[in-house]
């Protein structure tokens, strides 16, 4: 009799079935709570996916557990079906203010060249022996745009969406310290120093036109990229038709906090050790740093290679913010100018390519998913 | 390392380099085209507008138009008559400022009485001027700060004032 409740107790207790797995991956989701917490690194990310990626590596948790389990739920309905990440698009949409692309469409030429960064990303993944589903997902983290990353991930390669959702955030938090050394190896100091005169007001209507113009545009070229697109822009038309306040408020800031709290839940749930801890995980983390640093350069040389035919010279560091992370790379790119020369204002300009990036790498997934059948 | 992949890697690549510059450029020329347009209609109705200020008027219109004129505006020109309006103004700002200066607001911001007009509060006062030995009723309505209506035997004013440094004012012309 004895003898029972002992086995029993060794089978209910978790502490008896722990796994060197389980307590790395604990580490590792107290890191990310850590960070978030005190580092403040994309806390609203980080922080739930930290936090659940300890719990859901807790032995016998059944949280995880199908039918019934909350994060199994949450993962396959909400994550899976592409829910949460197009609804982050819209509440995005809601946040964006186009303007200082609209007063500059140069900028998007920016936000295309940036996108530079996920071709090589993924030449690089190949070459390391991923297919090229995989080699995709990995190299759009050079996008430094969560929900994209996400939605094209669970597309092309669902079983890593874990370690590119992890890495696309971590990198999107690590920005400050990825741009500076790759602007200033591309750039002198004199092109840091280019003041650009101040950006044109843009009228209300040019505002209301935009989304649904670049719905239209976007729409009929690349069709698998209309529901990133598509969410976006009417989340934007929310926010600058002024009619429906109640709606982009409620995009931008309700609806905007629950799918978060979703999403976190949902990619930290597919944090158990069993699928995170491969050595793929590794090199997506190393391609994930290759991709920004190359993504950065790739924004910094175009716009270098502008200069080259332009009358009106543009300060080539805002081309670094052709990575959409948006708005931590325009602040960086500031924050260099102004240790150059502290009256130089190019935060505005630098936004330009920022939100440029966003549309740019919504439009590199799409292209990825006509190319390679995701969808 | 599929020699497949990396060869489809590169298609990819390629054929993403160059839709995504396409619809970027794409977007950014419709970008650049849009407020041409609406500016440029703007500026059409503008010149539009202009050309039918600065036309000619014709023989025709020259001439109803003054008729209109006369008709509507005959200067007056009378001494005494300018002397009551001009006493009457007076008096009706001196009246209005004195009754504003009760309220803290106006005490503080004397010149704040000037502007009412702008929220659409309009004065009208009734005042007995007594000019050369006789008094005479005379009723003072404020258009805007330089205009004003008086009402006097019976006869209607309109009167346009300036004020010199003092805040005393001028009568510019009365109709």
């Amino acid at each position: 009799m004895e003898l029972d409740i002992l086995g029993l107790l060794s089978e209910s207790i978790g502490l008896f079935h722990i796994t060197v797995g389980n307590i790395v991956m604990i580490a590792v989701g107290l890191l990310l709570v850590y960070l978030a917490v005190k580092k403040e690194y994309e806390p609203l990310i980080l922080l739930p996916i930290g936090i659940t990626a300890v719990l859901v590596n807790l032995p016998l948790q059944t949280l995880t557990e199908p039918p019934y389990g909350l994060l199994f739920l949450v993962k396959k309905y909400l994550i899976d079906t592409e829910i949460v990440p197009l609804l982050i698009f819209l509440g995005l949409g809601a946040m964006t203010d186009f303007g200082p692309l609209i007063a500059n469409p140069k900028s998007l030429i920016l936000g295309a060249a940036a996108q530079l960064g996920v071709f090589i990303a993924l030449m690089t993944a190949l070459l390391l022996g991923f297919s090229v589903k995989e080699a995709a997902a990995i190299g759009i983290i050079g996008g430094a745009d969560g929900p994209t990353t996400i939605y094209l991930t669970v597309k092309l390669a669902p079983h890593l969406l874990a370690a590119n959702a992890v890495a696309a955030y971590s990198y999107m938090s690590l920005v400050p310290l990825i741009q500076p050394p790759v602007i200033k190896a591309l750039t002198t100091r004199e092109e840091r120093l280019i003041r650009m005169k101040q950006l044109r007001p843009v009228s209300k209507t040019e505002k209301i036109l935009f989304p649904i113009v670049t719905m239209i545009v976007v729409g009929l070229l690349v069709p698998s990229a209309i529901p990133l697109i598509g969410m976006i822009m009417i989340g934007n038309l929310f926010r600058e038709s002024g009619v429906v306040e109640r709606l982009s408020k409620a995009a931008s800031e309700e609806l905007m906090n629950i799918v978060t709290i979703f999403l976190g839940l949902g990619i930290g749930s597919t944090m158990r050790a069993d699928l995170f801890l491969r050595p793929q995980t590794l090199m997506i983390i190393g391609l994930g740093a290759v991709a920004f640093a190359t993504a950065t350069a790739g924004g910094v040389l175009f716009a270098k290679l502008i200069n080259l035919f332009s009358k009106e010279k543009i300060n080539p560091m805002i081309g670094a913010a052709g990575v959409s992370a948006v708005p931590m790379s325009a602040r960086v790119v500031q924050s260099l100018a102004s240790k150059e020369d502290s009256n130089n204002y190019i935060l505005m300009h630098a936004m330009g390519p920022n939100v440029a990036g966003v549309i740019g790498t919504a439009v590199v997934a799409g292209v990825f998913l006509s190319l390679l059948g995701g969808g | 390392m599929d020699p497949l992949s990396l060869y489809t890697g590169a298609y990819v690549s390629l054929v993403g380099i160059v839709i995504v510059f396409t619809i970027l450029s794409l977007l950014a020329l419709t970008i650049e085209v849009i407020p041409r347009v609406l500016y440029r209609k703007k500026r059409v109705a503008e010149t539009r507008e202009a050309t039918v200020e600065t036309k000619q008027p014709t023989r025709e219109s020259r001439e109803s138009k003054a008729i209109l004129e006369t008709k509507a505006t005959k200067i007056v020109k009378d001494s005494d008559t300018i002397a009551l309006v001009s006493a009457a103004i007076t008096a009706f700002n001196e009246y209005k400022v004195n009754r504003l200066k009760k309220m803290p607001l106006f005490k503080e911001f004397p010149g704040l009485t000037r502007i009412l007009y702008l929220a659409g509060i309009r004065f009208k006062g009734k005042l007995i001027v007594s000019l050369g030995g006789s008094d005479k009723e005379v009723e003072v309505e404020e258009i805007d700060n330089s205009t004003y209506i008086v009402r006097v035997s019976g006869r209607i004013y309109r009167v346009i004032a300036r004020y010199d440094l003092e805040g005393q004012p001028i009568i510019v012309r009365i109709e």
